[in-house]
């Protein structure tokens, strides 16, 4: 073969390579069919140039004379040759650049391509059930599940949901229809409902949470252990200060013990006669009213009922300098009314410079209604509830109550609680 | 005259300190309280030179918050810190709270008049180390500082993630805190460290 042949065939062959790759590559094997007449010019002239050779050198080309020498007009040929291999060329670079222009810009087969990308089954369909475009992935999960590749959407979704294949288990995770396959992957559907403005469309996802499934699952398992370890810390937390205060008047109460029987003893050995001398009757008589005053105080220690706990806020109230009266209704017992009444004693001797505060209390539907006000003349513009009044909002709320600040004359809190179960 | 203020949430241990002190010639009581978070503003109208605070107080008022509070607005205030509780972390507490005495109620002697005597004279009155209690087959003083720390953060429930998070440690740091803890107590599971610890007083959750 003539050296000019040769060149010739190679950049033909070029030529006819990269259509073929053109139509795979960038256009995809369904556009193969508009590659078709560029190629088989193409491989007309690959052919041409056997042939011409051939007829150069037979000297006849199909009986007509050829006087011709492809090395010897090669000069006549080379532009020729040139100009088919810089097409050739040409060719080869723009295809690439179509290709990466493809890839890096968004243009009509861009969603497409990402749809193939995600990690995910994805489908999108119109609300008849048409499908708009569906993924590879979502096909392969409906063959599994459903045993089909149909994915119309709205005959889809409740045939996903149907799914009655004993090797799958059929299960619910974070609110969405889930599956565990039988590879042990677990596929989560979701449908959502789009609209561009004109249109409603549905897009189905199908995704694989195999790791996040398999971490709630154990974290559901922990926290249920948990719950249980928390309900025994609560019983011992609760226990924490009985247990405590249980154990300091016991030592105490063994202390003023210990100091009656000195005193008795003491007192023994006066009455017998014995180291009248060395007894000083004085301290005698004074330990003497100690240890009583600690019997009589301790005959007052012992569980709080009825009106006891509201004395104890009574009580703390006059050692800060502030009058509480209670007025009108009010539970037998009430911890949280308790907790809010010392609060609001707290609130006024720091905030208010109050030294009476008011509680009036009314019964009525079985709810009682609190208003705990106080006797200051500051006026107050606004009121950020710190820790206390926080505290009393969530022991009240927890009851079913309500609470409530207003700025009447002062700050009044409003306080309601269920009353007692009948 | 020495004003006291005594605050426990203990009507008898109340009793029993207001007699010591009615009985002393140096002392005089200025009130009585069972709750920490009224010292504070009693103060704000009393005068007060010398307050006795329990920790753990009525509704769970904590002595050490109130005791810091009072060191803020009232520095000339001695405070000596009273409790039952062998809590780790309480001294250490009490001495960033500027209290100037700690003491056991229920350990050693009963003396409250030498402890207040001292602290009144300027002498800062400390035990040496917290009781020992039994956690397990160990002793509460075989933890070491760290342990205490992750043990703490496990008994207000936390897990180890955010306890490593907390304390600026991996989650394995703690896990082998953890670990060395149990073979030290003899458990098998952390839970039941926990709840030891707990009811031990060792810790006391939320102080």
């Amino acid at each position: 073969m003539s050296f000019a042949a040769v060149i010739l065939v190679f950049a033909y062959a070029g030529m006819i390579t990269t259509d073929l790759c053109g139509a795979v590559k960038v256009y995809r094997l369904r556009n193969i069919i508009h590659a078709f007449p560029e190629m088989i010019m193409h491989m007309i002239l690959f052919f041409e140039t056997f042939v011409a050779e051939k007829a150069c050198k037979e000297g006849s080309l199909f009986g007509l004379p050829v006087g011709r020498d492809f090395n010897e007009d090669f000069s006549r040929f080379f532009i020729f040759i040139l100009i088919a291999s810089l097409i050739a060329v040409y060719d080869i670079i723009t295809l690439n650049l179509e290709y990466v222009k493809r890839i890096t810009s968004i243009n009509p087969s861009s969603f497409g391509i990402a749809a193939e990308r995600i990690d995910c089954g994805l489908l999108f369909a119109e609300t008849d059930g048409t499908p708009v475009l569906v993924n590879a992935r979502m096909r392969d999960i409906s063959r599994q599940i459903i045993k089909k590749d149909r994915t119309y959407a709205a005959n889809f979704w409740d045939r996903i949901l149907s799914c009655e294949d004993p090797d799958i288990i059929k299960t619910e995770f974070a609110g969405n229809p889930t599956f565990i396959m039988r590879d042990g992957n677990v596929i989560s559907f979701s449908r959502t409902k789009l609209s561009d403005g004109r249109k409603e469309y549905y897009e189905i996802l199908a995704q694989d949470v195999t790791e996040l499934y398999k971490h709630t699952e154990e974290l559901k398992e922990q926290n249920a252990e948990l719950e249980k370890v928390e309900e025994r810390l609560a019983g011992t937390y609760s226990n924490v200060a009985d247990l405590r205060q249980e154990r300091e008047l016991l030592s105490y109460k063994l202390h003023i013990h210990d100091e009656l029987g000195n005193s008795v003893l003491m007192g023994a050995r006066l009455l017998d006669g014995r180291d009248i001398e060395h007894t000083d009757i004085d301290k005698l008589c004074e330990n003497w009213t100690g240890t009583l005053n600690n019997l009589m105080s301790n005959a007052h220690q012992g569980e709080k009922t009825g009106e006891n706990i509201y004395m104890d806020v009574i009580n703390t109230a006059k050692t800060l300098g502030v009058r509480l009266i209670l007025k009108g209704d009010r539970p037998l017992r009430s911890d949280i009314l308790s907790f809010a009444l010392r609060e609001a004693v707290y609130n006024s001797v720091k905030h208010a410079g109050a030294d009476i505060v008011i509680c009036e209390g009314k019964l009525s539907d079985n709810v009682y209604e609190f208003k705990i006000s106080d006797n200051s003349r500051k006026a107050f513009s606004d009121i950020k509830e710190g820790g206390g009044l926080s505290n009393i909002r969530r022991l009240v709320e927890a009851q079913g109550g309500s609470f409530g600040i207003s700025l009447e004359r002062g700050v009044v809190l409003n306080i309601t609680l269920p009353g007692e179960a009948k | 005259m020495t004003r006291v203020l005594i605050v426990d949430d203990s009507i008898t241990v109340r009793a029993l300190f207001e007699s010591i002190i009615n009985e002393s010639p140096d002392y005089e009581l200025a009130g009585s309280l069972e709750n920490a978070k009224a010292a504070p503003l009693f103060c704000l109208s009393n005068k007060v030179d010398l307050i006795i605070m329990d920790v753990y107080t009525k509704n769970r008022e904590n002595g050490l918050e109130a005791a810091d509070e009072i060191k803020k607005k009232f520095p000339d205030i001695k405070i000596i810190i009273a409790t039952s509780l062998p809590e780790a972390s309480f001294q250490e507490k009490a001495r960033k709270a500027g209290c100037e005495s700690f003491w056991y109620k229920e350990l050693g002697d009963m003396d409250l008049n030498s402890i207040m005597d001292r602290t009144v004279n300027g002498e800062s009155v400390y035990p040496e180390g917290t009781p020992a209690v039994d956690i397990g087959i160990a002793k509460s003083v075989d933890f070491t500082p760290t342990e205490m720390e992750v043990l703490r953060k496990l008994c207000d429930g936390k897990i180890n993630k955010v306890i490593a998070e907390e304390l600026f440690m991996s989650e394995n740091t703690v896990k082998f805190h953890i670990n060395n803890m149990l073979a030290k107590a003899g458990y098998s599971n952390k839970y039941q460290l926990a709840i030891d610890a707990v009811e031990q007083k060792l810790i006391v959750p939320g102080f």
